[in-house]
């Protein structure tokens, strides 16, 4: 099978991996088309990928840099939707909690993003973000101590709930 | 034991939290926490922040002063200054707070659902759990006395949504981390599925989730895991064991899914219609429904046996907006959120909301007579607390009417309906006999009454799940094995191949299948399907 016939025999599972992880980085309803946009770029340059077996980091990585990129285009031309966000539907705790995860450094953000909400292996988040795998887990240890003191007052306060 | 000279370290309260609690601690370290407030409070801050990372996670729709609003100062600043040994890195942190406040309100907003004690919104089967509230870690608050419950007004302990509750009457429990005593141990296979789950069938073959990573989409998939079909939703229930009832502002096409796009913030407000469990379109039903406090929770409630509620029918309020009954046919629109079916289906709980918070509500106690709606019961006098119950987001209430519907189970609250009594008793689930479990710091309470003893079969602070055939699982929120009391009396220790922690569990109402929510040992997340043996 050649490289192209197997990109479009997989292209479904392909463009549900990437949408659900352009979602998941924030690219909202702009998910699907950076997906497709990802996919394509793959195809027409799959000589760049050397090991064949690394297609779907390959993939991945390329559809988060684009979905980063198009954040920043998004933040420097137009207005932060700020209605759409991931959250908890169990009321037992405040939206506030749950923005803390909002306000972590941009690196530990996604980090979390990719090993919590997506439930990538770290070494997988690692092939995404392009960093080896001990850094993915020390960028997990801090998010987890950032979350924590940032929570300090819903856990004593009972905003908690 | 010599007194510590600083804090405990952040890293160790870390690991305290992720290892199964304060009991791990050295003594000294133990004995410092226990008197510092600075140090009980960011180990609060772990437990919660766990709670979050261990949640699964989807998107949904923010009030945007949510979205928007600065972090709470405050509390970074009393955090401040409790600490002393640590003033340096949570001055950096809240000074990092400010300079990412701007960046984080323009960021896409990622945030995880917690998983919380479940019921399935049709079985309306609330779990117990005894974790350790983030408010009031449990290994920090002693264990009652048999004798001091005894002494204990009903009703005087607050509501603390899953936080340990010996309850009046019960007997001395055990402690907190009391190793499982199982008399069989099965090693049972895990099926990894995606999606976030939100309820079994009432007959148990389908189970409910959130399609994983997209937004507004539920899948319905068998008990072997395989999907059978999807929708666009923001709101879904099971209606009977063949019938998803779904709420969606999206243009749905025959097949379920989404025909376009959204229908943007428009006043038309969400349509409700009935999907097979291959997703496609049966019935779309009367009207447009406005979304109950701009959330989907408690939107819809299903009985499992053709019923179904539609909150929103009346224009939408802060203080509900009335809702219309389905049963074939479309009811006025009457006053009041309803919280749980029956099992028969012939009584339905309301609320008369007084207050909402968050997604819990407040309010007084109504039993209505279905199809009839006239009221049957009222507790004016009974100001009710309910929270959410459910794995994913099962979009209702913790709340549960015994097999015979002489109570009402909800949020931790037993409201006896013949004798117009209240009782806290803890979160827990009723087993078909009509015996109500919950769960404490020291393991599974049965009750008789307002008496409860503690099942010394099933130890330690961990979260009751009741099967309708009458399984009961407790789980821990950390490695320890989940134990399985069957209906014979059997306990088994539940080994479950690549879990390493359970953050939440629906067993199936018929009690051969589980799907869960939890970590692997290195740490990502897992949701999988387990058949029970």
């Amino acid at each position: 099978m050649g490289a192209r016939d197997n990109f479009d025999a997989n292209y479904d599972q392909f463009f549900s991996d990437l949408t659900a992880l352009c979602r998941a980085l924030g690219a909202g309803a702009s998910a699907e088309d950076i997906a497709q946009d990802a996919i394509l770029h793959a195809r027409e340059h799959h000589d760049q990928l050397r090991d064949e077996s690394k297609l779907q980091p390959w993939l991945r990585r390329i559809a988060a840099r684009r979905t980063f990129d198009h954040l920043r285009r998004q933040k420097r031309h137009e207005p932060p939707d700020a209605t759409v966000a991931f959250l908890p539907t169990d009321p037992s705790l405040a939206i506030d909690v749950s923005v803390a995860i909002t306000r972590l450094p941009e690196r530990e953000r996604v980090a979390v993003v990719l090993v919590y909400a997506l439930g990538y292996e770290q070494e997988e988040a690692a092939a995404v973000m392009n960093v080896t795998r001990g850094t993915v887990a020390t960028l997990l240890h801090r998010a987890r101590r950032h979350l924590a003191e940032r929570l300090v007052g819903y856990a004593n306060g009972g905003n908690g709930r | 034991m010599s007194p510590m000279a600083g804090h405990v370290a952040s890293d160790r309260l870390g690991e305290a939290s992720l290892h199964g609690g304060l009991e791990t601690l050295r003594e000294e370290e133990r004995h410092h926490v226990q008197g510092c407030d600075s140090c009980r409070r960011l180990y609060g801050g772990y437990r919660l922040a766990d709670r979050l990372l261990a949640a699964p996670w989807r998107e949904v729709k923010v009030p945007v002063g949510a979205a928007t609003r600065p972090s709470r100062f405050a509390f970074v600043g009393d955090f401040v200054r409790g600490l002393d040994a640590r003033s340096v890195a949570p001055v950096a942190a809240a000074i990092g707070l400010v300079v990412l406040i701007g960046a984080a309100v323009a960021l896409p907003q990622l945030i995880p659902v917690t998983p919380v004690s479940s019921h399935s919104p049709i079985a309306s089967r609330p779990t117990a759990t005894a974790s350790p509230s983030p408010s009031a870690p449990a290994h920090l608050s002693p264990v009652p006395s048999s004798s001091a419950q005894a002494g204990r007004t009903p009703g005087a302990q607050a509501s603390g949504n899953g936080s340990s509750n010996g309850g009046p009457g019960a007997t001395t429990p055990a402690g907190p981390t009391s190793a499982p005593s199982a008399e069989a141990s099965a090693q049972l296979a895990v099926s990894k599925i995606s999606g976030s789950p939100i309820a079994w069938s009432p007959d148990g073959a389908h189970l409910l989730l959130w399609a994983a990573g997209f937004a507004h989409e539920i899948q319905i998939c068998d008990a072997a895991g395989h999907v059978t079909g999807t929708a666009a939703a923001d709101a879904a229930t099971w209606v009977s064991s063949t019938t998803v009832a779904v709420a969606t502002r999206a243009p749905i096409g025959p097949s379920g899914r989404s025909g376009g796009s959204r229908g943007g913030s428009g006043g038309s407000g969400e349509m409700v219609v009935l999907v097979n469990v291959h997703g496609q379109v049966t019935r779309t039903l009367p009207g447009r429904y406005t979304l109950f406090g701009g959330v989907a929770n408690g939107m819809l409630l299903g009985s499992g046996s053709g019923e179904l509620t539609i909150e929103g029918a009346g224009g939408g309020t802060s203080s509900g907006s009335g809702f219309v009954l389905w049963n074939g046919s479309l009811s006025g629109v009457q006053d009041g959120l309803p919280i749980a079916f029956s099992a028969d289906g012939r009584k339905l709980a309301v609320l008369d909301l007084s207050g909402v918070s968050g997604g819990s509500v407040t309010g007084t106690l109504e039993i209505l007579s279905i199809p009839s709606l006239s009221t049957s019961a009222s507790f004016d006098h009974l100001n009710l607390r309910v929270g959410s119950g459910s794995l994913g987001s099962a979009f209702g209430f913790d709340a549960a009417f015994s097999p015979n519907g002489a109570s009402l189970l909800a949020s931790g609250t037993l409201v006896d309906l013949s004798s117009d009594t209240s009782t806290q008793v803890g979160k827990g689930g009723w087993l078909p006999d009509g015996t109500l479990v919950t769960a404490s710091s020291g393991g599974v309470l049965r009750w008789q009454g307002t008496h409860a003893t503690v099942d010394p079969r099933l130890p330690g602070a961990g979260t009751v799940e009741t099967s309708r055939h009458g399984e009961l699982i407790y789980f821990y929120p950390d490695s320890r094995p989940p134990l399985l009391l069957d209906t014979d009396g059997t306990v088994s220790s539940l080994s479950l191949s690549g879990v390493r922690s359970i953050g939440n569990l629906l067993i199936s109402p018929t009690g051969r299948s589980i799907v869960l929510a939890g970590r692997t040992a290195n740490g990502s997340s897992i949701t999988g399907l387990a058949t029970l043996p």
